[in-house]
């Protein structure tokens, strides 16, 4: 049962991009080489920086109606850009704080049980079309920032939770009852063992977490919960391209960027020693 | 129950004579629910203080199982426990498991932790200052072989499997703890490895003294290792518990002898090493000397060679007469290279083996860092091995007489052992 969920460890560990390879196994340590490439560091914030710069120009030039200027004037785009980061960050702090500790506990002896049940709902969460789940709450909560903000964290609390679970019980049994066998405690065991080598898969699964908030943020204006959806709506709404294009390009970006952080912070938080060796 | 006054006596006779621990199994019992068979049935077993003790036995013959009870990662469902005189079988296990050294099957070392962290967990736990661990794991690695300083700050997975199980061994002998279970640990090992580690773990406990339990299935590492072996047969039974010497030459019964097996004679030859028998001197010259002290040694020496030691005294060639004058004085090219030799903590087995592999029937015994010490040839083996069956045969005849009362002591315990585990 266990060697097949560790080769899929394994192949989660190689499947990670760009992953720098450190030096083979029997060189002396040295200085650790960095983990981030100078590649990883520039390439993709350059690309968005030149998708920005090509998008402020073409603005320049382009004739906006008055409809358009209304939609973009007054720090419109800049007050809908904050709420979009504003939604995602808190959305990703509270599927954070519930999904990490309840994957922790569906793991322990006392839990195991209840694992496919929570599974289940979390499941639910994800499979609910968002915008169907954004609807209920509405109607539930009234529009605001709240109902968006539980709709968004309900639907991203599955890669992060399911993550968490399968790094966890993807940890080799022997090593936990080697950790058991010379004397650390359970929380011992759990803090400076289990956690440490799950967290691979705990923040892949964050990172998937990060970029649905991102998309799902978007869906927060028909909630109204403000953020970059309100230039699409408006976009659609009064049939003017510009607005739309900004919006969808900011998002895009946004995305993007959300994502090249995260996959800066699995390299960097990833626990050295893990890499090493075949 | 009457034993449990004498062993308390022993306990107390042993445990300040030596670094390690008695350990007493009272009636230990492990079931599981929901099968009708205990997993370990009611054994009773006394491991004195710094000796090697052998589980050996087919695979699921509970041998794990009581190792792991000895340390409570399996909770024994009846009887006592007793290390050191001190019952631990309601102690916290977590502090008890820090007073046992355990070291298992292919290390478990936590990859995402250096060497030098893995070893200090246990002395981080129970709250050593900063410099004596630090002190503690430079004097662990450099006793299990591993240059300190280059292993070190190594990660696991940048060794290979024999030095992740000697850190596996440092890591259990962290925090010096009078006892240290260990669970198959050269199982995963390839052979030549594992000799090593052996030879390795045999040198450790003549210095150190530990108590130290030692679960393996196989037979030629019990031997090898065991101050005594206990075979076990299924559900944990003794079916014997003695020296290995005993075991070889008076299986109790024929599931002992099965698991022995054939051959009983030559694994004798791994219970004697070659510092126990006599070795023989030989002429030596150092590559330092000059020429002619050489050819003078070469004619005054009885026999028709002597052994040419490098600049660190280790066994470098073996010249024969004549070998220098066909190689017109050239030491570089005159004579055989030495291309095997042996330790003084070799068996007689591997010294045979070398022996019968030379061509001129002889091979050098060297010490520990490879110097020259000594020859050991066929007829000294041979005389040698002639004895130990001597003084074997004759401490069989007495042996037999004392293992019918030791066989009729068990029988009895365990008659009422399970009297006891149905009251308990």
């Amino acid at each position: 049962m266990t060697t097949p969920e560790l080769e899929e460890q394994e192949e989660k560990e190689q499947e990670a991009p760009q992953e720098p390879k450190e030096a083979e196994a029997p060189a002396p340590p040295g200085p650790p080489k960095s983990r981030v490439t100078w590649q990883k560091l520039t390439f993709l914030p350059a690309v968005l920086i030149a998708v920005l710069l090509t998008t402020w120009l073409w603005f320049r030039q382009a004739d906006l109606d008055s409809i358009s200027e209304n939609a973009l004037s007054n720090g419109e785009v800049s007050k809908a850009l904050w709420q979009q980061i504003k939604l995602v960050a808190i959305s990703t702090f509270f599927v954070l704080i519930i999904a990490i500790p309840l994957g922790i506990l569906l793991t322990r002896k006392a839990f195991r049980k209840a694992t496919p049940v929570a599974m289940a709902f979390a499941n639910m969460g994800q499979a609910t079309p968002a915008i169907g789940l954004l609807a209920l709450l509405v109607i539930w909560l009234g529009t605001g920032t709240k109902a968006a903000l539980i709709g968004i964290t309900v639907y991203a609390i599955l890669p992060v939770l399911s993550n968490t679970i399968a790094g966890l019980k993807a940890n080799d049994p022997t090593l936990l009852e080697a950790a058991r066998g010379i004397g650390m405690s359970p929380l011992g065991v759990l803090g400076k063992v289990e956690l440490p080598l799950a967290v691979p898969l705990i923040l892949a699964g964050v990172r998937t977490a990060l970029v649905l908030n991102v998309g799902t943020a978007t869906l927060a204006t028909f909630g109204g919960g403000g953020g970059l959806g309100v230039l699409i709506q408006t976009g659609i709404t009064t049939q003017r391209m510009p607005v739309l294009m900004l919006g969808s390009i900011l998002t895009i970006v946004l995305a993007l960027l959300v994502d090249w952080l995260a996959s800066l912070a699995e390299l960097l938080l990833r626990p050295r020693g893990l890499e090493v060796g075949t | 129950m009457p034993e449990a006054s004498t062993t308390g006596a022993t306990t107390g006779a042993t445990s300040g004579a030596a670094t390690g621990a008695t350990i007493e199994l009272d009636h230990l019992s492990k079931r599981y629910p929901g099968s009708p068979a205990p997993a370990v049935d009611s054994v009773n077993m006394e491991i004195k203080a710094g000796e090697l003790v052998i589980f050996v036995g087919p695979s699921g013959c509970g041998k794990s199982t009581t190792l792991k009870m000895i340390n409570r990662l399996i909770e024994p469902t009846g009887g006592r426990i007793r290390i050191g005189g001190e019952d631990v079988t309601d102690m916290d296990p977590v502090k008890l498991r820090r007073k046992v050294g355990y070291a298992i099957q292919s290390a478990g070392l936590f990859p995402h932790m250096t060497v030098a962290q893995n070893i200090s967990l246990v002395p981080r736990m129970i709250g050593w200052p900063k410099a004596r661990i630090r002190t503690r794991v430079e004097e662990l690695l450099d006793l299990v072989g591993l240059d300190p300083g280059e292993f070190h700050g190594r990660y696991p997975r940048q060794l290979s499997g024999g030095q992740q199980q000697r850190v596996g061994v440092a890591r259990a002998l962290a925090a010096d703890p009078p006892v240290l279970l260990m669970d198959e640990p050269f199982g995963a090992v390839d052979p030549i490895t594992r000799d090593h580690l052996q030879d390795e773990l045999i040198r450790l406990q003549h210095e150190l003294h530990k108590t130290i339990v030692f679960v393996t299935h196989d037979f030629d590492e019990a031997i090898k290792l065991g101050d005594r072996i206990a075979v076990l047969r299924e559900r944990s039974h003794i079916a014997q518990f003695d020296t290995p010497e005993a075991i070889l030459t008076n299986p109790a019964d024929d599931f002992v002898s099965g698991f022995v097996g054939a051959g009983a004679a030559l694994k004798r030859l791994n219970l004697t090493r070659v510092r126990d028998v006599e070795i023989t001197d030989y002429p030596t010259v150092t590559l330092d000397d000059p020429l002619q002290d050489i050819f003078n040694r070469l004619r005054s020496s009885g026999t028709n060679e002597i052994l040419l030691l490098d600049k660190r005294r280790r066994p470098y060639k073996w010249l024969r007469r004549g070998d220098l004058m066909r190689a017109r004085g050239s030491l570089a090219r005159a004579g055989t290279l030495v291309h095997d030799t042996v330790t003084r903590d070799a068996t007689l087995r591997d010294a045979l083996e070398a022996v019968l592999t030379d061509n001129a029937g002889r091979v050098a015994v060297t010490g520990r860092r490879g110097e020259y010490e000594g020859v050991v040839d066929m007829e000294t083996l041979m005389n040698s091995v002639h004895e130990l069956l001597e003084a074997d045969r004759l401490e069989a005849m007495e042996h037999q007489h004392e293992l019918e009362e030791v066989r009729a002591a068990q029988t009895h315990a365990e008659q009422e052992g399970a009297g006891g585990g149905k009251t308990a």
